[in-house]
């Protein structure tokens, strides 16, 4: 349910800009939120373990063609997403206090995701 | 069980002495066998410093007694064992003999090697060498050179004049320590042993082998590899005039590696980021010494859109693991990746242009009746369909948007495993791929610097990877 209202935010953040293609956006948004999500944990587990250090564009592909996969079995399958942003149009005033969460996600995801390349980046280096 | 090998370091030294042959020391190493086993020494000195060795009074004594020593093997240089060894029958003998420890053959008095047999007493092998082609001058069937103190052959296939290979010909089948006998002489590049002193100065200076690429070859005494340069399909590493393109740096590492333990040229090796490579390897932070799993030919063709690396030799491939298309990917270069970003940033600057030209003030033909317009004003005195209009605005701009969050994922992956650098390349291609979705003139700021950074690329002048 968080997930979805996730969507419906960004969702949102598109209308206001009067984009014409909300939904799409708040797909590929969310699909890459949860593509670089899964790669901030590959890139912890690479520090212990080195196997993990060995993707390349394929994998990365791969990882983004199963989380739309995912994405759009969970929500854009049959337009359900339609039935879900409606609900939360009308009762949104019930959800505000998830507002906060769905922003902390989206900035955490964006430095952590840079914080580990970062550490990533320092450890194939030795400096910054 | 208990394994694995005892160096006599400068610790075993008992007492110097300089006579009028030169000096030399008394080098004595007691060791403790817990159980049944056997006990191999070697005699070699291996250091990076050109000095001449010899060895003489070697022996082993047994300090406690109740203690059967079952087996004892010396040899003549080219392997026949000597009548004095000693094997007792009747428990399980150790077989792995002369040439760092090649298996004799009780039956046929030979030692089995990978690809020929060898007839200790005749110095001969008893077929012709699989690449006699490289030693025209020498007999087909010649063991070592015929020079057994210089060289051996533990393949039966070429022979080799280094530790380091033996070290990883016995260490990769075993797990276990090095054998057998070995070179006197350092073997580095300069020494007049290695194999690239026969060039003399000619290739001094310059970039040796076809690669073209640069990032890595033969220059000034030195061999390089690049792993920052990553080439053509994301591989990098020449120093004989074969290999030069890999599918991956890993690759080059691999025939890098392999090369090197071929040629004893670790010592004189420039390396790039070596240390991820040998942390993805060895699994562990910090560590110098990379072995290949296998050993691995790198004599070869270029290749510039095989499935799999085959050495000309026929044979092994360079590593297992790479399905047919995974190359198709690994070949989209840092450049293409940016040329992705520019093309999703102008796709996405012009969608929301041509958008913006779709609002009623532009139209066309406004049909009142219905309220619907057919045409509408592309530039001034242009009209194009509407509804055309809209779909290739949105199209574009789907188009752009979904390059730009590959992108981003697929810079994060190249950041992780270490091909680009978050502080510099890495990091800049994540900003310019974010500033090329500004609409307006966003795109034309990263279009510049992608725009360049490919032209850099193309002429050679990779700014980033520069060493």
């Amino acid at each position: 349910m968080w997930y979805y209202y996730l969507n419906y935010r960004i969702y949102l953040f598109y209308e206001r800009k009067k984009d014409s293609m909300p939904v799409f956006f708040s797909f590929l948004a969310t699909t890459t939120l949860i593509s670089i999500n899964i790669l901030t944990l590959v890139a912890i587990l690479s520090f212990t373990y080195p196997i993990f250090k060995n993707i390349n564009k394929t994998h990365a592909l791969t990882l983004m063609g199963l989380c739309s996969i995912f994405n759009y079995l969970i929500l854009y399958r049959k337009k359900i997403y339609e039935d879900v942003f409606s609900d939360f149009n009308k009762t949104s005033d019930n959800y505000n206090g998830w507002n906060k969460s769905v922003l902390i996600y989206i900035i955490g995801s964006i430095v952590a995701f840079l914080v580990v390349l970062a550490i990533a980046d320092y450890r194939h280096d030795g400096h910054f | 069980m208990q394994g694995g090998f005892v160096k006599v370091t400068e610790a075993a030294r008992v007492y110097d002495e300089r006579s009028y042959y030169g000096p030399h020391q008394r080098l004595e190493l007691s060791i403790e066998i817990p159980e049944d086993g056997m006990l191999v020494a070697e005699l070699t000195h291996q250091a990076d410093e050109d000095v001449e060795i010899y060895f003489d009074d070697f022996s082993f004594n047994q300090l406690q007694e109740g203690f059967e020593v079952l087996q004892r093997m010396d040899y003549y240089p080219f392997g026949m064992p000597m009548a004095h060894s000693y094997k007792n029958d009747t428990r399980s003998q150790n077989r792995y003999w002369y040439n760092a420890g090649s298996r004799y053959n009780d039956s046929t008095g030979h030692y089995q090697m990978h690809y020929r047999h060898y007839d200790a007493t005749l110095g001969r092998f008893n077929v012709v060498d699989p690449y006699a082609n490289e030693f025209a001058n020498l007999s087909p069937y010649n063991y070592g050179g015929n020079n057994p103190i210089m060289y051996n052959d533990p393949s039966g296939g070429r022979m080799y004049p280094n530790p380091d290979h033996l070290r990883s010909w016995r260490e990769l089948a075993s797990g276990g320590g090095g054998l057998g006998g070995g070179p006197m002489h350092s073997i580095g590049p300069g020494s007049g042993f290695h194999w690239s002193d026969g060039f003399g100065g000619s290739y001094g200076g310059g970039s040796y082998g076809s690669s073209g690429g640069g990032g890595a070859g033969y220059s000034g005494g030195n061999l390089t590899i690049d792993f920052n340069n990553i080439g053509r399909f994301g591989g990098q590493w020449s120093a004989d005039g074969g290999y030069s393109d890999f599918r991956s740096s890993i690759e080059a590492g691999i025939a890098f590696a392999s090369y090197n333990s071929l040629h004893g040229s670790w010592g004189a090796t420039i390396f790039g980021d070596y240390n991820t490579f040998a942390d993805s390897y060895n699994e562990g932070a910090g560590a110098t010494v990379f072995m290949p799993e296998r050993q691995v030919n790198t004599y070869g063709r270029k290749c510039f859109s095989c499935n799999s690396m085959i050495n000309q030799n026929g044979g092994t491939t360079l590593q297992a693991g790479f399905g047919p298309g995974d190359e198709l990917w690994n070949t989209i270069s840092n450049t293409n990746n940016g040329v992705g970003f520019v093309v999703g940033g102008a796709s996405e600057s012009l969608g929301k242009y041509l958008h913006g030209r779709a609002n009623p003030s532009n139209l066309v033909g406004w049909n009142k009746t219905t309220g619907t317009s057919i045409k509408t004003l592309l530039i001034k005195g242009a009209a194009v369909n509407r509804s055309l209009l809209n779909g290739a605005a949105n199209t574009l701009r789907v188009g752009g948007a979904v390059l730009g969050g590959v992108g981003v994922v697929m810079t994060g992956a190249e950041i992780i495993s270490g091909q680009k650098s978050l502080v510099g390349e890495g990091g800049l291609d994540l900003i310019m791929g974010g500033v090329a979705f500004i609409p307006g003139g966003g795109w034309i700021v990263s279009g510049a610097y992608f725009g360049g950074k490919a032209l850099l690329e193309y002429t050679g002048n990779d700014f980033w990877n520069k060493k």
